[in-house]
């Protein structure tokens, strides 16, 4: 017995000494390493809006957006740049998965929309030689003065045009991660920027008068799916929901939502008749799609399968649809899927509806 | 003195851990895409050695055996632990490069294999030169095999900074492969058996002079 207790003691008291050690080294190191992540912060913000002279950070403002647009979630840092006169733009830290781990960048956009600098803070898991190349300025380059307001591509040939950016030779995840970081923060931009959350409130209650049209007039009702939403994290696809009354009667109910597009969220508003079968369903948003490929989902063909489905989540094939499924569009098939999640988002917040009369 | 120095050549030539007893494997075949990394790795291993040999050999003495093995893994990950916290307040730049692997001295196979075979059962002095040794022949190694992957891989050896055959290399075109996971098994291959054979050879050599 005593034999146990002295090896307990032995091992309990070089541990306690460890203890000692390490407690009294974090002690002295702690403070000068919480000062690199700060100079690093700020030498990145620096560097990549090189014209603004204070950074002021933003965190209330990026939750808000990113309650609204789970698309941001990447973003994890948001300042806004002042100059001598005034803001010049925006720095946006954003955390994306690259090819071993996760890759830390800054992003600076100015008031202009156009990138000013893509900055790599960290890139620990890719490959060097390969993807550790992301850091080299032959890449990151390439995104400088590129237009914010719409989604990047990435190409394994020469970029043609102003939307395309070269990925570096056999390193395409880590390529792609740095631009998927690149669209992230463009979002963003453009959410904060000249009013796009007024312009999309627009034109999903726009939406919902089209799926009801007059006489019936829409009422939105924006505490219930606040308080929804709130209840059921399930729930964060769906963003905002509009009743359609006709005299006295509640002739229906529209709900808007998001889901993962091709290039950005696509935004669609679904209206649900008295049955409890979807009468209809819009578009208004999706800006990320590939022109001529991602956008024939507005098309009569892809849209007009929806009304008369019950609402229950449906499924996307690629063959000839079945009950609870639909046909994607030929060559657009993430895009084809991204409507569908939205519509699917809007089918869970319904079913998640109080009965009314 | 002399066993002092014996001990230290001991560790970086007849008992190389990397090239002879074939130990540490995993950070000379993830580190080694480039041979800085190898560099710093091998100061990291070098302290981290030194310390914990120099640490269990003062308390080998009040060490129960059957303690022994939790015992060192506690002295050994309280020094990577500190080298993790030092590198990462006082040498930025280091510490990025290095990353994940320094917190993965604590696995390495080198540092667990010297204190039980060694720091254990000699004095301190002894210890502390076996660390030295073990860890400089672990540098060395993990330098060779780095400088070979990074050449073959890249066309060229960057220190510092400074590209050391110029610009553009030296113009052939580079086997990516050897940057990659397979290019780590081939170099470290080649070179055991490169130095297998010489070793043989030399022995061979050593019997025909006996009579």
């Amino acid at each position: 017995m005593s034999y146990i207790l002295r090896l307990a003691a032995v091992l309990g008291l070089i541990t306690v000494v460890a203890a000692g050690a390490l407690a009294y080294t974090n002690q002295l190191t702690a403070g000068q390493i919480a000062a690199q992540v700060v100079q690093a912060k700020e030498a990145a913000l620096r560097e990549v809006m090189p014209d603004a002279i204070a950074f002021v950070a933003q965190p209330e403002a990026l939750a808000e957006a990113q309650a609204k647009d789970p698309i941001l979630q990447d973003l994890t840092e948001l300042y806004i740049a002042d100059g001598l006169t005034g803001p010049v733009g925006a720095a946006f830290g954003v955390s994306v998965t690259g090819y071993g781990g996760p890759v830390d960048l800054m992003v600076g956009i100015d008031k202009d929309g156009r990138v000013t600098g893509v900055k790599i803070i960290s890139s620990a898991g890719e490959t060097p030689g390969l993807g550790a190349k992301i850091k080299e300025a032959s890449f990151l380059g390439q995104f400088l003065r590129k237009d914010a307001s719409a989604p990047l591509e990435l190409t394994k040939g020469p970029a043609s045009g102003d939307r395309q950016v070269q990925a570096i030779a056999a390193a395409t995840i880590s390529s792609s991660a740095v631009l998927r970081a690149v669209n992230s923060a463009a979002a963003m931009y453009r959410s904060l920027a000249g009013g796009g959350t007024d312009r999309l409130a627009a034109l999903k209650l726009q939406g919902a008068q089209q799926l009801f049209p007059a006489p019936a007039s829409i009422m939105e009702d924006p505490e219930l799916a606040a308080q929804l939403r709130a209840q059921d994290p399930d729930l964060e696809g769906a963003t905002d929901l509009y009743w359609a009354w006709t005299e006295d009667t509640l002739t229906g109910v529209a709900i808007a939502a998001t889901g993962k597009g091709y290039g950005g969220p696509i935004t669609a508003v679904v209206g649900f008749g008295k049955d409890g079968n979807i009468t209809g369903v819009v578009l208004v948003d999706l800006a990320g799609e590939t022109v001529g490929l991602g956008t024939l989902i507005t098309q009569p063909r892809f849209i007009n399968q929806f009304p008369g489905k019950p609402a229950s989540p449906l499924t996307v094939t690629t063959g000839t649809a079945g009950p609870g499924q639909v046909e994607a569009v030929a060559g657009a098939t993430v895009s084809s899927r991204g409507a569908v999640e939205a519509i699917n988002n809007a089918i869970k917040l319904y079913s998640k509806l109080p009965p009314r009369n | 003195m002399k066993s002092l120095v014996n001990t230290i050549s001991n560790g970086i030539v007849r008992e190389n851990p990397v090239f002879r007893l074939v130990l540490g494997l995993c950070p000379a075949l993830a580190v080694t895409t480039a041979a800085e990394n190898g560099f710093w790795m091998g100061l990291a291993v070098i302290f981290v050695l030194t310390c914990s040999n120099v640490i269990i050999s003062l308390i080998r003495g009040v060490i129960p055996s059957k303690i022994r093995i939790p015992c060192f893994i506690v002295v050994i990950a309280t020094f990577v632990t500190i080298v993790d916290l030092v590198m990462h307040a006082y040498m930025p730049e280091m510490y990025a490069i290095l990353g994940i692997f320094i917190p993965l001295i604590v696995v390495n196979c080198i540092i667990m294999a010297r204190a039980e075979a060694f720091a254990s059962k000699n004095s301190v002095l002894l210890a502390a030169a076996d660390g030295i040794g073990s860890g400089l022949g672990f540098m060395i190694a993990v330098i060779v095999v780095g400088a070979i992957r990074e050449f073959l891989g890249t066309g060229n050896i960057v220190l510092a900074g400074t590209a050391l055959f110029g610009p553009t290399g030296l113009g052939f075109d580079p086997a990516i492969v050897m940057i990659l996971p397979p290019g780590a098994f081939i170099t470290l291959g080649a070179l055991l058996g490169l130095l297998n054979t010489l070793q043989a050879r030399s022995a061979a050599r050593q019997r025909r002079v006996c009579p």
